[in-house]
């Protein structure tokens, strides 16, 4: 996925900053024990919160220091006990292999290749992953087959081409969950993934109008590139800021309505802080720009 | 029933004044505004529920039958009776259409397959037809499509409560509690230390 589902660091306690760290060393170290070495690029934020959210042992988690590539000597605590882990691993590998399936049929000639080579080199790990988790993998097919069906018919609609993506992550409710819980996960989680769709898709705006790919903000408000620095832009830029809160609002309620254990005021603070954060950001256009200005603040540290 | 003090979330040696801010938290996450035309309302409603039944049973024990001390427990005298204010999760809904009945009766009931059935066979399009429509929509997660419904059903009839409530919902984006520490401030959050925050987790780089 993207990477827009990130905590607000300021509002968490260091002990909450360092679980979720171990989290996400939890998720890699598991993406590399199943999948191999090169797996772990597919290593990240928006999976660490589908394993905290979707984590079935109750109570703290048991966190190991493990040495790896970033931290080849000290260490880093990482959850690697946590059975979701596979889970999220699958997952990953498997968005990974359809969007370059996806890739690969829509474009043409030389560009093809970068995405035919990922496929070849992949190839086992995408078998594996099938294998290991068919349901998901059904759901993630179905799902962006329709969903590449609506972006050839330039669909104006972005609630049912968000649909289609909020889909594969709620589908990963576990079906084994007493009710009330699982309908509030997949509330969540199908908020969660509309969100995530639609703020991609106004982080791609201009690159997708450069190459005039199908975006559906664009199709929906039928902008324009000058129109989007003008009067409508303005309308479309309230519209889609005024339905992204209201999607971090139904999550949130859903959120209040499930338990989930250790991980809660995490999640919690991703929810009601860190969206908000990114939401801020991708409107404000600082969130392309955010490794350079962090690079900036580094020099003048 | 659950033990009323973790249904609080406190402990049995709370002060008087902890119960009441406790329960006033819990109530205030749990008001169906923050679930009007949710599909999760019937939960919610639940936990309201279970969240009035423990404060009533602590103020009762507490009380030891001495009413002056029940009566003046802020929330108690609504929650009374099992009808209070805050379980109005059913709102009364007029309808003269029969089939516009049923149609609200799907949705309630959480079908909204069956619901999407019906509407398609009215045979007109009235404000009606278009607030159901919205509210088909708005309980599918389809945000903007339930808003241009619910915004054409008060261009048609101006007057109708309901479609209003339904469509100023929409223009606020949405309603959730959220706790202290995570008010309304976020929105203006300054960006320079929203990344100051998004520190790199694997040493500065990506992994």
């Amino acid at each position: 996925m993207f990477g827009y589902v990130l905590p607000y660091k300021e509002a968490l306690t260091d002990e909450q900053w360092q679980a979720y760290h171990a989290a996400y060393c939890g998720l890699c170290h598991g993406l590399k024990e199943r999948y191999g070495f090169l797996a772990q690029f597919l290593l990240n934020y928006d999976f660490t919160f589908l394993t905290m959210l979707l984590r079935r042992e109750e109570g703290a988690p048991e966190q190991r220091c493990l040495r790896c590539v970033s931290a080849p000597v000290r260490g880093r605590n990482a959850c690697v006990q946590e059975s979701v882990n596979e889970l999220a691993a699958d997952c990953s590998m498997l968005l990974m292999y359809w969007k370059l399936r996806d890739q690969l049929a829509d474009e043409r000639g030389f560009r093809k290749l970068p995405a035919l080579f990922l496929l070849i080199l992949y190839r086992r790990a995408f078998r594996r992953a099938a294998q290991n988790a068919p349901a998901c993998s059904r759901s993630i097919e179905e799902n962006l087959r329709a969903l590449g069906e609506l972006e050839r018919q330039n669909s104006p609609s972005i609630d049912r081409t968000a649909d289609r993506f909020a889909r594969i992550l709620s589908d990963l409710t576990p079906s084994d969950w007493p009710l009330g819980q699982r309908r509030a996960t997949e509330q969540l989680l199908y908020h969660l993934g509309r969100w995530i769709y639609l703020i991609d898709a106004w982080d791609d705006l201009k690159e997708d109008f450069r190459k005039r790919d199908y975006n559906p903000i664009i199709s929906r408000f039928g902008l324009t590139r000058e129109a989007l620095e003008q009067a409508p832009g303005i309308e479309a830029r309230e519209e889609m800021d005024r339905t992204l809160r209201h999607s971090e609002n139904l999550a949130i309620s859903a959120f209040h309505l499930g338990s989930f254990g250790y991980y809660a005021p995490i999640i919690e603070n991703i929810l009601c802080a860190g969206l908000p954060m990114v939401r801020q950001m991708v409107f404000s256009g600082q969130w392309k720009k955010r490794h350079r200005i962090k690079k900036q603040e580094l020099n003048r540290q | 029933m659950n033990d009323p003090y973790s249904v609080l979330g406190i402990s049995p040696s709370a002060t008087d004044e902890e119960v009441k801010q406790a329960y006033r938290k819990l109530a205030r996450k749990y008001h169906p505004d923050n679930y009007q035309d949710n599909p999760l309302a019937d939960l919610a409603e639940e936990k309201m529920k279970e969240i009035n039944e423990a404060y009533e049973a602590i103020t009762r024990m507490r009380a030891g039958g001495s009413a002056t001390q029940a009566s003046s427990s802020g929330y108690q005298s609504r929650s009374t009776g099992g009808n209070s204010s805050y379980n109005g999760y059913r709102q009364q809904r007029g309808t003269t259409n029969p089939l516009y009945a049923q149609v609200r009766s799907a949705i309630n009931a959480g079908d909204i397959r069956r619901a999407e059935d019906l509407l398609v066979q009215a045979p007109a399009t009235d404000a009606e037809f278009y607030f159901l429509q919205g509210s088909i929509a708005y309980r599918k997660g389809w945000l903007d499509e339930a808003n241009a419904n619910f915004q054409r059903a008060v261009s048609m009839e101006p007057g109708n409560v309901e479609y209003r409530q339904a469509y100023n919902m929409m223009q606020q984006g949405g309603r959730a509690y959220r706790s202290e520490g995570y008010g309304t401030g976020m929105d203006t959050m300054d960006c320079c230390t929203a990344l100051m925050c998004m520190n790199c987790l694997c040493g500065g780089g990506r992994c």
